[in-house]
């Protein structure tokens, strides 16, 4: 027997297009917060990364927390497939100069 | 004299834990550290039915798993202090995320009230909680709905406390949640092992760490191997091992898989949402917005909205700002070096046919800025961004593209450089260059005036049209680039989707719409005043230099007689088959390769810089100061009133496009009263180009070479190499697409 647990990654790997979490939560047939305690069981797997908005967006810039440029985004999860690009961080980031 | 009591206050964060903590303890509080932990500590005393007790408010966690610092100070004060009573607070308006730390304090045997908190909040908003039957499944637990904020339910939650702390009720037994047959059955093993070590047994409940063990939690067992319980731990191991083998699944994936499905069945057996909640508002309009075929044309209704918005609600402030510029403001800094004996001088040419005229001929487009950084906060704050980032996500993986490379598209309409670096987010190297290749072509802010000034010149209130095509044509390009080097230069399998988490629609409010507009136009003002300085300056001495002339003529030639318009000749001719070979017109291009923002500012020098237009004519006598000041009011309030008129015309406009409506616009202006909203870069470049030539211009601003700012980010991030592929592809692209856009206009007929 599948776990919900599974089918949850198995859509991650499956589907074709992105999806919203309500969407996943409709098919599941699961409620939005408990869907959200899944995905963070994957994430502290090391299944799934969460990525949160703008942080994730300008990971060069010192100033990310107040940059002028970077659109607020939600959060948002993927498979946790190869390496990030953990690069250092710069104090100088060219856009923030 | 009574027993001194101890009580935990536990639960996820937000839930309003801090709140009951405030109202318990009052002004009894103490905020330390955890030892050796940076977490913060909150303890207070309450006197609660005649007794002192002391009140510990724990770390916000979601689990008791141990996967923060958080969750293992939670974990350790419970099993270690032994609190007569645990208060564990849940937000009624999200149960079900809270309910898996509550069955996991259960598992633990805590002596546990369940307080129901924001119950006021859970009631405005219609959820029906059958409390009893909740407290019934939990095993009986205490149960309080509270209103911490208000103060409802703190007396019936303090003597729940003195109940569970005098021992009245007993923790759940047999256990509350049963697992698996195979997870069942190891437990049991590992229960016995561990109830044989009369040491073990006395530090942890059996059955709690047993599953602890199964759940292969790394910080339990770094305990058990310090204090050498090796045979425990390859028991457990084992245990894992042969489930694995036998079901395809771990123990913990089975085990917490069961908490979720036991959270799902409570949930469902005591909430009940009204209808409305179960599809709240957000649903129903992202059932439109991020609709798998209405999603993208409404995306591009509303990116038209934008730019009409953009090019005509800010028209009547940019010509204000652009009169003011070549009026009152130039003629105020020639009086002033007049004043000190400079007049004349090649200074007061420096300061305005180059700095004014540069500076101040970009320093016009701030309204425009202004207005693009208001719809996009206003798209932002609504929640509508995340779904535009969803819907073409969606599309871009349709087309075969990487998903994920949307965001940084996105971020690039702001700014390339931002957006390079935001490729970051991507795994692979080969999708970190491709959507950096994308990038580039998306058009940043610093393009937006070029289109605006050309677009007014040419096509006055339709310069929105142009302005919309041209952010969708950088997009069709970048689309079409990614789709070309995926099935070239960059072959590998289709990346997996991700999973966004769309926020609920909210009413943007003014502080925050404010904020970004502020951050944003400021940072652009500050950006521009800075590198066109001194581009201007450069420009302005390259103009002044004249060339087959004796030196002495210097600041005193026709800028096309000057060492800027001989350069610049020389390469005018590359551009005859897009139409604009005009030196002027190479000169902008090139000078835009340090920063797309001197385009503009460096047509105005060449146009209106050279021109006499800010000095009086001298038959006309000298406004003084007192005109000036009163014209500016004037023009003010005329520019406010044209303002509300655009904005309101927004409605007919966008109506009009349905092609059977034909709506009026507003129109408040007089038959008879002309206005003159025309700014003399803009007269000058209609004796420049012809319409069709300004577009193909404006093509080739969009797609040509980056700034320097980008090109640097690039080389930085993807090396030199794939730099120079990249800048030698995007010139050609330009080159290409402008004399496409050219010779195709002249054989339709449209020169």
């Amino acid at each position: 027997m599948t776990t919900t647990l599974r089918q949850v990654l198995n859509i991650f790997e499956e589907s074709a297009h992105p999806l919203s979490l309500a969407e996943i939560a409709r098919d599941l047939g699961v409620e939005a917060g408990v869907l959200e305690g899944m995905l963070q069981y994957w994430v502290h797997r090391g299944r799934l990364r969460e990525v949160s908005g703008d942080a994730a967006i300008c990971p060069m810039c010192s100033k990310r927390e107040s940059c002028a440029i970077m659109p607020d985004m939600p959060r948002r999860y993927e498979l946790a497939t190869g390496s990030r690009n953990e690069l250092p961080l710069s104090p100088n980031c060219l856009c923030c100069k | 004299m009574p027993k001194h009591y101890t009580i935990a206050l536990a639960g996820n964060p937000n839930a309003g834990k801090s709140t009951i903590f405030n109202a318990l303890t009052g002004s009894h509080q103490h905020v330390g550290n955890w030892p050796g932990k940076t977490v913060e500590k909150k303890q207070g005393l309450a006197h609660i039915g005649g007794r002192e007790v002391a009140i510990v408010d724990l770390p916000g966690a979601y689990s008791l798993t141990a996967y923060s610092v958080e969750e293992t100070i939670t974990r350790d004060f419970i099993v270690h202090e032994h609190p007569d009573a645990v208060v564990a607070v849940v937000d009624a308006t999200n149960l079900e995320r809270n309910l898996y730390m509550v069955l996991q304090m259960i598992e633990l045997g805590a002596p546990l009230v369940l307080a129901v908190n924001m119950i006021d909040v859970a009631r405005s908003q219609h959820f029906q909680i059958d409390l009893s039957e909740l407290a019934r499944r939990l095993g009986g637990i205490p149960l309080v709905a509270t209103a911490a904020r208000q103060g409802i339910g703190l007396a019936e939650l303090q003597d729940a406390i003195l109940h569970v702390s005098n021992r009245e009720c007993p923790a759940p037994c047999p256990p509350l949640l049963t697992y698996p047959e195979p997870v069942e059955a190891a437990i049991a093993d590992l229960v016995a092992r561990i109830e044989a070590d009369a040491g073990l047994a006395g530090r942890y409940p059996a059955r709690w760490l047993a599953i602890k063990l199964l759940e292969n939690e790394a910080d339990m067992i770094d305990r058990l191997k310090a204090t050498g319980h090796t045979a425990l731990l390859e028991a457990a191991r084992r245990h894992i091992a042969r489930i694995l083998a036998a079901h395809g699944e771990d123990p913990e994936t089975l085990i917490v898989d069961q908490r979720y499905a036991f959270i799902s069945q409570v949930f469902r057996a005591t909430v009940v949402r009204p209808a409305e909640k179960t599809r709240t508002p957000s649903d129903r309009i992202d059932a439109v917005l991020t609709h798998r075929w209405l999603g993208l044309p409404v995306f591009l209704l509303l990116m038209w909205i934008v730019f009409q918005v953009v090019a005509n609600v800010s028209a009547p402030m940019l010509n204000l700002v652009d009169s003011l510029v070549a009026g009152p403001l130039s003629r105020w800094v020639a009086a002033l070096l007049g004043a000190v004996g400079m007049g004349g001088t090649w200074l007061e040419s420096l300061l305005i046919d180059g700095v004014l005229a540069g500076v101040g001929g970009m320093l016009v487009f701030v309204p425009v800025l202004f207005f693009l950084y208001l719809a996009i906060a206003l798209l932002e704050d609504s929640g509508y961004m995340a779904r535009a980032a969803f819907v073409m996500d969606r599309f871009m993986h349709m087309l075969g593209l990487h998903g994920k490379s949307f965001l940084p598209l996105l971020v690039g309409f702001g700014c390339n450089v931002p957006a390079i670096y935001a490729t970051r987010t991507l795994e692979h190297q080969d999708d970190r260059r491709l959507t950096a290749f994308m990038t580039t072509f998306m058009s940043c802010g610093a393009r937006l005036p070029v289109y605006v000034i050309f677009g007014s010149a040419f096509f006055g209130a339709a310069s929105g049209h142009l302005i919309f095509a041209m952010y969708m044509l950088g997009i069709t390009i970048a689309i079409l680039t990614g789709f070309l080097l995926k099935r070239t230069l960059f072959k590998n399998k289709p990346t997996p989707p991700f999973v966004m988490e769309l926020p609920p629609y909210r009413l943007p409010t003014l502080q925050s719409v404010w904020l970004h507009i502020w951050e944003r136009t400021s940072k652009f003002i500050r950006g521009v005043t800075t590198t066109l300085a001194a581009a201007s300056v450069v420009v302005w001495l390259l103009l002044a230099i004249p060339i087959g002339q004796p030196l002495d003529r210097f600041n005193q030639v026709a800028p096309s007689d000057s060492l800027f318009g001989a350069l610049c000749r020389g390469l005018a001719p590359a551009f005859a088959p897009a139409g604009f070979d005009r030196w002027e017109a190479t000169g902008a291009l090139v000078t835009g390769l340090a920063a797309k923002e001197v385009v503009v500012s460096t047509l105005s020098q060449i146009y209106v810089g050279a021109s006499d237009s800010p000095v009086q004519a001298a038959d006309e006598p000298a406004p003084t100061l007192l005109d000036d000041l009163g014209a500016i009011v004037r023009e003010l309030g005329h520019a406010a009133l044209m303002t509300g008129q655009e904005l309101v015309n927004i409605v007919p406009r966008t109506l009009n496009l349905i092609p059977v409506l034909h709506v009026p616009e507003l129109n408040l202006l007089p038959e008879h009263a002309s206005i003159e909203n025309d700014t003399a870069l803009e007269a000058a470049l209609r004796g420049a180009f012809t319409p069709l030539a300004a577009v193909a211009f404006n093509v080739f601003v969009l797609l040509y070479t980056p700034c320097m700012a980008t090109v640097a980010a690039m080389r930085q991030e993807f090396g030199l190499r794939w730099t120079l592929f990249h800048a030698a592809y995007t010139l050609g692209v330009a080159w290409l697409a402008a004399v496409l856009v050219y010779q195709g206009g002249l054989l339709l007929g449209l020169g």
